[in-house]
């Protein structure tokens, strides 16, 4: 059986929530308790990658309408940036593809150094050597 | 007189992932492949999960193939399925429950629910060739 994987990122008020696994009568509570806490403080908005989800069932769908109610009652915005066949497939057929629409843009405030191509203007930082080592977009002082 | 190979496999709450995985390994090597066998295992899960939620927890599957057509079997001695879980209509957008007979309803080639206070039987039922024609299709 798949490991079920939830991973956070925030920037600027809002919450980018990676799944990985199953999503299914066995892992629904532990999303619904995941995502509650981090709707807590209220984020503008709160983006679900579901593109890892290898598995959804009716019981996985319930789970995202009542996230979805959640975040509608605390005025934050649900939006999700990308969703495997196994999830766009149940959420089809039951009509729910307008509730749920995918938005890739969703997670472009995500786009975190290791995502973003390193920069074509570099400046020599001060300290150090003024040589940097840029791995995977990110920048190490030497 | 005609045998199959029956497979059974019991299971409650704790076992129903480890048997879905046995259910998926069962229609792979009968040929059923890619987005067929996703639609067959979600089928039977959602009666597995039924089971499990309203049928005393705990339940049975009898799988067998036979002329082309894979069937999977989910007993349990619950007290039955109320008539209106049967609606053609699915819930509402912001209901999140009650899909789960809907869905089987929806995915499979045939599903027939035989239930009553003693308990309920779903028979799910796959081509193995491929969707039936629409004309061959058992309504559920």
């Amino acid at each position: 059986m798949e490991t079920f994987r939830m991973a956070a990122q925030h920037s600027d008020g809002s919450v980018l929530v990676t799944i990985t696994g199953e999503l299914d009568i066995a892992t629904r509570p532990e999303l619904c308790d995941y995502v509650d806490r981090l709707l807590r403080p209220r984020p503008g908005t709160l983006v679900l990658d579901l593109s890892e989800v290898t598995f959804m069932d009716a019981c996985g769908l319930g789970a995202l309408i009542i996230l979805r109610r959640h975040a509608t009652e605390r005025g934050t915005r649900l939006a999700i940036c990308g969703a495997s066949s196994a999830v766009s497939s149940v959420i089809s057929m039951t009509g729910l593809t307008p509730f749920f629409p995918v938005s890739p843009e969703a997670a472009a405030p995500f786009d975190g150094p290791q995502r973003r191509p390193p920069p074509e203007h570099v400046s020599t930082g001060t300290g150090g050597s003024g040589l940097y080592l840029i791995v995977g977009g990110n920048r190490f002082n030497l | 007189m005609i045998a199959y190979t029956v497979t059974t496999w019991e299971f409650t709450r704790e076992q129903i992932n480890t048997v879905r995985g046995s259910v998926t390994d069962y229609a792979s090597a009968h040929g059923l492949k890619g987005v067929r066998r996703g639609d067959f295992v979600l089928a039977v899960y959602e009666g597995m999960t039924n089971a499990v939620k309203h049928a005393g927890g705990r339940g049975l599957i009898r799988m067998w193939a036979a002329d082309g057509i894979l069937v999977c079997d989910i007993a349990d001695s619950g007290p039955g399925i109320p008539v209106t879980s049967f609606d053609d209509d699915p819930p509402s957008d912001h209901e999140p429950g009650g899909r789960g007979i809907w869905l089987i309803r929806r995915l499979s080639d045939s599903a027939d629910f035989t239930t009553g206070p003693g308990g309920t039987t779903l028979r799910i039922a796959f081509w193995l060739d491929g969707p039936p024609p629409d004309d061959l299709r058992v309504p559920a």
